[in-house]
């Protein structure tokens, strides 16, 4: 969901990244100091944080190899099968509901009370420890 | 403006209590975790909440809730390290999801963020506390150990 409640837009724009992200690292955990076999290419010097142009190079070459494409395949597979271990995000609706009312308690009681009084101190001190230590 | 942070922090619920109750199954302790976050964040950064006062322009707003977001994940993940471990053998954790849940917490956390949000790496090392490199090989580690746990054969490292 998106932060101002526009479901569909910016949920789409949150895929995109999301898919292109997980695409990199997919790209990059299969290919990452390897050597393809057909071309004898070495793959050494690409990590994470490298450019867009090195590995659009890489997906350059997966998109004519037929061997590195194979292996793109299998590992895809696996991260797919692995992806659906992971739970979905989920929030039960009632929940919603008991965390919505308690939150606006909250948020109330802070704002009657955003500075404390200096008799508050001594609770104020407490809550900190309780929810800091 | 407390009503806008309010508006804000329900948007963003669903969010965090995926990523607890993915740590911690358990749905009621996740919710009161979620809440106890934002107590903290009301006590310990109130200068972060009085920015979205003084916010000019929607971008500036959008980065203070981003900043908020992040000290509310940090903190979801704090709690439920240090609770986890008093909670050992109390959660009934689904069968659905008993290999992962059966990974260390720190490893969740990663996988969860890189499968199930769009969060780079910076922000995933700043919600838990660790180096870059530190969450790759947790990556790593987690992806691999979930394989192992699931039967799932692989060539070479995903």
């Amino acid at each position: 969901m998106s932060e101002n409640n526009q479901l569909d837009k910016d949920d789409l724009e949150g895929s995109r990244y999301l898919y292109a992200d997980k695409n990199k690292d997919l790209y990059l955990n299969t290919f990452k100091n390897k050597r393809c076999p057909q071309s004898n290419k070495v793959f050494l010097l690409l990590d994470r944080d490298d450019s867009e142009q090195k590995l659009k190079s890489l997906t350059d070459h997966v998109a004519q190899c037929d061997v590195c494409r194979e292996q793109l395949k299998k590992q895809r597979s696996y991260a797919f099968k692995i992806d659906e271990l992971i739970p979905r995000p989920t929030v039960p609706r009632s929940l919603q509901v008991e965390f919505e009312s308690e939150l606006a308690q909250l948020i109330k009681d802070f704002s009657f009370t955003a500075k404390p009084v200096p008799s508050d101190i001594g609770f104020w001190s407490r809550l900190k420890t309780k929810f800091l230590s | 403006m407390k009503n806008e942070l309010e508006q804000y922090l329900q948007n963003i619920n669903k969010e965090l209590y995926s990523f607890a109750f993915a740590l911690l199954p358990d749905d009621l302790q996740v919710t009161q975790i979620i809440l106890d976050s934002i107590t903290v964040l009301l006590l310990e950064r109130s200068e972060l909440v009085e920015t979205l006062n003084i916010c000019e322009t929607e971008e500036d707003k959008a980065n203070t809730f981003l900043s908020i977001k992040m000290f509310l994940y940090r903190h979801i993940y704090k709690l439920i390290d240090k609770r986890a471990e008093q909670l050992k053998g109390s959660i009934e954790t689904q069968s659905e999801y008993s290999e992962y849940n059966g990974l260390g917490l720190v490893e969740k956390a990663v996988l969860f963020f890189r499968s199930k949000t769009h969060l780079g790496f910076e922000d995933i090392a700043f919600i838990l506390g660790e180096g870059k490199t530190e969450i790759f090989q947790h990556l790593a580690n987690g992806r691999q150990n979930l394989a192992l746990r699931a039967g799932i054969q692989m060539e070479g490292n995903l």
